[in-house]
């Protein structure tokens, strides 16, 4: 079964290679295991997150594209939709029927037609917009609803630490 | 299995915990697991079989009605009950019949191609949906160059890899058709969902039931002839209750029957010699 995954994996990583989204690096960590992917996102402009850059992993499954890859930051980020443990919580990471914070929208769900590619645009979107209604992470909701100031300072000391600066002076 | 893996899925309304979600992933584990039991594609069996599933006292309805049935039907392939069951038995009868009709098979591999073009140009994400149709369109084409023998064609239809990217491509010309013809479908949409999403969220994506919508657009699309014959608790006379599609057409033959069970979908044959 493994093996039209290897494929699919291998066309993604080609299309990534020659069109890459800007702002987005992702590949298989090694050669011989194009199940395990590290990747690096930038913060998107003109948000608390905007010029860090965040390492990630995305482990695929074995019958990948049918099921979705997990995605799991490295860095401990503090996010709405950001486990603790870095897990990524996104409807797209998640087939139909397969919600578990209850709250996500009927749109972009995990299906075969989707990519890669499609996964790391969310997860950019997601870091500009954080969805409370839906958190892993409740304190950072909590916080992010209602102290963004806070927040923000957080944000700001982890965009730092990705970019291995001081820590701010404020 | 006569039911389908969602219904055993755990619908959540609250936001769960990590261990309730570490549990949910031994669960969901546990009935693959059961189901992976099954192949995903039974050999053909003599009709009697299904009457061997129930219990002549404490099941007596599906009992009489699985012997009444066996008057029409000579043969049934069980198919794995995982949420594709009724894409995955068109598949399995459209494949039996392009396996013995040339020129259905060619028309088959055309309309294939056509398909694939008029996907992109309804939206669909163009290399991720392409690879499904130019999958199927290979495998059709091996059939008709004699690189499968006909074992050969159920090994594959029976593993996981290749019958789930075949089956991929019937999901996607249901969705495709349904798309296609957005405006005699849409008003049957539950309300606060669009089309686009009905089709993205309960036919794109695999391990989803088909409901009516959907077989509706997969007959309409493939041009094939279904015949669904149901096997409820009605105590109907002469076998029970049947429906054809796309239109109940009298003395047409259906190019395929399938069983419906509550929930489930497997394939069956009608007894020729008592035709």
């Amino acid at each position: 079964m493994a093996g039209y995954a290897l494929k699919r994996l291998m066309t993604e990583y080609k299309e990534l290679t020659t069109r890459p989204p800007e702002g987005i690096i992702a590949a298989p960590i090694d050669e011989d295991n194009f199940f395990e992917w590290e990747c690096l996102i930038t913060g998107p402009e003109e948000t608390c997150f905007a010029n860090g850059v965040f390492p990630a992993r995305i482990t695929f499954p074995q019958d990948y594209p049918l099921s979705p890859p997990k995605m799991r930051f490295t860095c401990g980020i503090f996010h709405p939709n950001i486990y603790a443990d870095g897990r990524v919580c996104i409807s797209i990471l998640h087939a139909p029927g397969d919600d578990p914070t209850g709250y996500e929208l009927s749109n972009e769900r995990w299906s075969p037609v989707q990519s890669i590619e499609k996964i790391l645009l969310s997860v950019v979107s997601m870091l500009a917009e954080p969805n409370d209604e839906s958190p892993a992470n409740v304190s950072a909701a909590k916080m992010w609803r209602e102290d963004r100031a806070q927040f923000e300072k957080i944000a700001d000391s982890l965009v730092r630490k990705t970019l291995c600066l001081p820590a701010s002076e404020i | 299995m006569a039911n389908d893996s969602d219904e055993n899925k755990p619908t959540s309304t609250a936001a769960m915990t990590e261990d309730d979600l570490l549990l949910q992933d031994q669960q969901l584990k546990q009935i693959e697991d059961e189901q992976k039991a099954s192949p995903l594609v039974g050999d053909k069996l003599p009709f009697y079989a299904l009457a061997g599933l129930y219990d002549p006292v404490s099941a007596i309805t599906f009992f009489t009605k699985a012997n009444e049935l066996a008057a029409i039907y000579s043969d049934i392939r069980f198919i794995r009950g995982d949420g594709n069951c009724f894409y995955r038995a068109v598949l399995v009868g459209i494949v039996e019949i392009l396996m013995k009709d040339r020129e259905r098979l060619i028309k088959f591999i055309d309309t294939g191609r056509e398909w694939m073009a008029k996907l992109v140009k309804l939206g669909f994400p163009d290399w991720t949906c392409s690879d499904f149709c130019e999958f199927f369109i290979e495998f059709l084409e091996k059939i008709r160059d004699g690189k499968y023998t006909e074992a050969e064609v159920f090994q594959n239809l029976n593993d996981d890899g290749t019958a789930n990217y075949l089956l991929m491509y019937f999901r996607l010309i249901t969705s495709g058709f349904l798309k296609d013809n957005c405006e005699e479908y849409a008003p049957f949409i539950a309300e606060g969902m669009t089309l686009q999403q009905y089709c993205e969220t309960e036919i794109e994506a695999m391990w989803k039931e088909a409901d009516h919508l959907s077989i509706m657009a997969l007959v309409r699309a493939t041009g094939i002839r279904l015949r669904i014959q149901y096997m409820d608790r009605s105590e109907a006379p002469n076998g029970g209750y049947q429906h054809d599609l796309p239109d109940e057409a009298d003395n047409v033959t259906p190019d395929i029957t399938l069983l419906y069970r509550p929930g489930h979908y497997d394939l069956i044959y009608r007894n020729l010699v008592a035709q």
